[in-house]
């Protein structure tokens, strides 16, 4: 008996483990230049299959689509999902990877060859590995990609490979809770640093809190380093010249001592903690009412202007603007960039191929990209977007119209590797904590840029 | 006669055959799964450190020790590797201190018997969460403006602590937390060994005037070797591999002040898509883990010896 479930077992975990180890259904491309050619078949094959088709001339197939970013998740299951699946009835979509890591995910998916045939991707050395590897495919021959103004497919180009088309824009804004600078003394938002300081200083004298940020995320961290240098460097050295600098690592930050001084000008007004708030924490803190500022994405608009709603008793109490670390008398320079995007892995089953690239086109079209777009709240990209598809909080739509006479700049972790932007995020929380001083931070933080730049 | 021997030998013989061949078939399932699941992934590993590989190309070239000298040149490097030795040291000290005084407390036959059901409970519930969750939840208490560990201090009229800005107290904080999350699966150990001391030996040794210190000094640590050992090594090593913990509570801040080199395995390998990099720190990481233990074994073992 004993010999018999010895056996038994012994089986079925030989059986077990051979199960796991067959192979996946996807073969690698090994090689970067099939990504173009798969470029063109995907856009052939698009271009047959964008007609909706019936259901029984086609094979049913499941569609894995990496929906890592989890804020548009109800928009997802409640509409986008049933709205596609309705429209093409033998495809089934299957949402993969939600709430994780992006980075983290998509690299051991790959390593195992199973690659969500749609997914979410961005800027970092993971993407760039993939690209390198052919496991992502070049975007640049699908109907999407032609409705995608050139300034962001460019963000998302990495050796010529068009990798993902953005979901919005993001830029930084500062929320002011008006309520605490009108008890303050202040009356209106500030416009430029000299009054942004005189603002502070006000409402720090009132005895509140007055900036806080997310010190916890590298993006949210580098709002409060980057409007600074680039409303001192851009004005200089002009447009788009910043971000080359940054690319080739040939910035040094204290050949402009500008940048130090107000970074350690801005030092006393930060809110303890922030350094390791997340955009939850800056959310709940504003949200309790004794914190004057934020600076913070627009992505997360929708949140702190109910925070500050909910503290005052009224959102219009929330004024969203540009971080004003402009001179006065001079434009504000603005960081913006694409938020994440969305890409297509290679994929060798043609029923599949057909879905993704389907799948692809689709949720790119106006009618149905508006979905993702209002429920993230970000600015949008898509060329074909039309006014009346575009819901956005009050607060921010006053925002957008302000970024059009700012002078945009690319935020600098689409320019910076990965390790740099980690590191360098360490050390702007170092000096906006006093464990390190401006200079010394800004010297070692010109030191790993040159060290590793992206363009070596 | 001689048949009947020669015939017990052969039952024998074939029994003990088939003794073996069921206990191999009984280890087979496991031997497997350790080999597949454990034994080749290790072997990859040391492989892996050899090589470039970026963790997704096909591309795989055997560069020698070349990862393991330019870990050396890793930024923050020996500061990682400090971070590590004083994380793991502290959480292993005070979860012992702190483990054997609780179990001394829980226990019945101890000197100060406190029998506390619930509070055994109590102490144990940490072992069941995850430390992620465990990491989340001590950061928003330790959270400066609205934490609960914060609010408390103010209330009773003493000064905010910033505890995860500062690089000391950001490290005793996580030293903390991680205390808190591994103390229960010791006291248990500690509790298994106490409740195996026979209590004639605290009998005998009151009736010769032993003091309650002296009772604890003489006869329940010594009689405890075997629980210390295993306890200090278990702890030890979790301590070096933890990962998560610091992670969501720090995020190995302030500056690189509570980056362990766990969370540079994780940084480089998946992260930088420097795998054979991130493959080299961990045979470090294997290394310094085996040498400790080893160290600890040796010692521990001599003072279980010498009582």
């Amino acid at each position: 008996m004993k010999k018999f479930f010895a056996i038994l077992l012994s089986a079925a975990m030989v059986l077990g483990l051979v199960a796991c180890s067959q192979p996946a259904t996807q073969t690698p491309a090994t090689e970067a230049p099939k990504a173009t050619e798969a470029a063109t078949q995907a856009a052939a094959t698009t271009a047959a299959a964008t007609e909706a088709a019936p259901a029984d001339e086609h094979t049913p197939v499941t569609l894995q689509v990496s929906i890592v970013e989890s804020d548009f998740l109800e928009m997802w299951t409640d509409t986008i999902k049933p709205k596609f699946e309705a429209e093409y009835p033998w495809i089934t979509l299957e949402d993969v990877g939600t709430g994780e890591s992006k980075t983290e995910f998509h690299s051991t998916r790959a390593a195992a060859n199973d690659l969500p045939p749609v997914m979410q991707t961005d800027n970092g050395d993971t993407y760039y590995a993939l690209v390198d590897a052919g496991k992502i495919i070049d975007l640049s021959g699908t109907e999407a990609a032609k409705n995608i103004p050139q300034s962001y497919k460019d963000a998302y180009t990495y050796n010529g490979v068009l990798f993902g088309l953005t979901q919005g824009a993001a830029y930084d804004a500062m929320f002011f809770n008006m309520s605490i600078l009108n008890a303050a003394g202040v009356e209106a938002a500030p416009t430029n640093w000299d009054e942004f300081i005189a603002a502070c200083e006000k409402v720090k004298a009132a005895g509140y809190e007055v900036l806080c940020y997310a010190g916890a995320k590298t993006t949210t961290a580098w709002m409060t380093f980057e409007s600074i240098i680039v409303n001192i460097v851009g004005p200089q050295l002009g447009e788009g010249q910043y971000e080359e600098l940054m690319r080739s690592g040939k910035i040094n930050l204290n050949d402009y001592p500008e940048i130090a001084e107000r970074m350690a000008a801005l030092v006393p007004f930060i809110a303890t903690g922030s350094s390791t708030m997340t955009e939850d924490d800056v959310t709940a803190f504003m949200n309790d009412g004794n914190c004057a500022m934020a600076i913070a994405g627009n992505w997360t608009s929708s949140n702190i202007v109910k925070a500050i709603g909910e503290a005052t008793g009224d959102e219009s109490n929330c004024v969203m603007t540009p971080p004003p670390f402009n001179n006065a008398g001079q434009p504000c320079w603005l960081a913006a960039t694409p938020e994440s995007s969305f890409g297509m892995s290679e994929v060798d089953d043609p029923a599949i191929k057909e879905a993704r690239d389907i799948f692809f086109e689709w949720i790119f079209k106006a009618e149905n990209f508006r979905y993702i777009q209002n429920a993230r709240g970000t600015c949008p990209v898509l060329t074909t977007i039309t006014e009346d598809q575009i819901v956005l909080p009050d607060a921010t739509k006053a925002f957008v119209v302000m970024t059009g006479s700012c002078t945009p700049f690319s935020m600098s972790f689409n320019n910076v590797k990965s390790d740099v932007n980690k590191n360098v995020t360490a050390i702007i929380n170092e000096i906006y904590t006093s464990n390190k001083d401006a200079k010394t931070g800004l010297d070692e933080i010109s030191a790993l840029i040159a060290a590793d730049p992206k363009n070596g | 006669m001689n048949n009947s021997s020669q015939s017990t030998k052969k039952k024998t013989s074939t029994f003990e055959r088939s003794r073996t061949i069921t206990g191999a078939l009984f280890i087979l399932p496991t031997f497997v799964f350790v080999c597949i699941f454990v034994l080749w992934p290790l072997f990859q590993v040391f492989r892996y450190s050899m090589t470039d590989w970026n963790g997704i190309s096909a591309d795989m070239n055997f560069v020698g020790f070349e990862n393991f000298k330019a870990l050396t040149k890793l930024d923050g490097f020996w500061t990682m590797c400090r971070a590590t030795v004083i994380y793991a040291i502290g959480v292993m000290a005070l979860t012992i201190i702190s483990a054997f005084l609780m179990a001394l407390v829980l226990d019945k036959k101890g000197p100060l018997r406190i029998n506390r059901g619930l509070m055994r409970s109590l102490w144990f519930f940490p072992c069941l969460l995850s430390g992620t969750v465990i990491g989340i939840l001590w950061r928003i208490m330790y959270n400066y403006q609205n934490g609960i560990i914060n609010t408390l201090l103010k209330g009773a009229g003493l000064p905010k602590v910033n505890w995860l800005e500062s690089p000391n107290i950001a490290m005793v904080a996580v030293i903390i937390a991680s205390v808190w999350a591994s103390t229960g699966m010791c006291i248990i150990i500690f509790m298994a060994g106490l409740q195996s001391i026979d209590g004639s030996l605290y009998e005998a040794a009151s009736i010769d005037g032993a003091t309650g210190n002296q009772q604890l000094w003489y006869i329940t640590v010594p009689m405890m070797a075997p629980s210390i050992t295993i306890n200090v090594l278990t702890t030890t090593i979790a301590a070096f591999k933890m990962y998560e913990l610091p992670l969501n509570i720090t995020n190995g801040g302030p500056g690189k002040a509570t980056t362990l080199i766990t969370k540079n395995i994780y940084d480089l390998g998946f992260m930088s898509v420097k795998t054979g990099m991130g493959s080299a720190l961990s045979v470090v990481l294997i290394l310094i883990i085996t040498l400790i233990s080893l160290i600890q074994l040796v010692y521990l073992r001599k003072r279980e010896d010498i009582y």
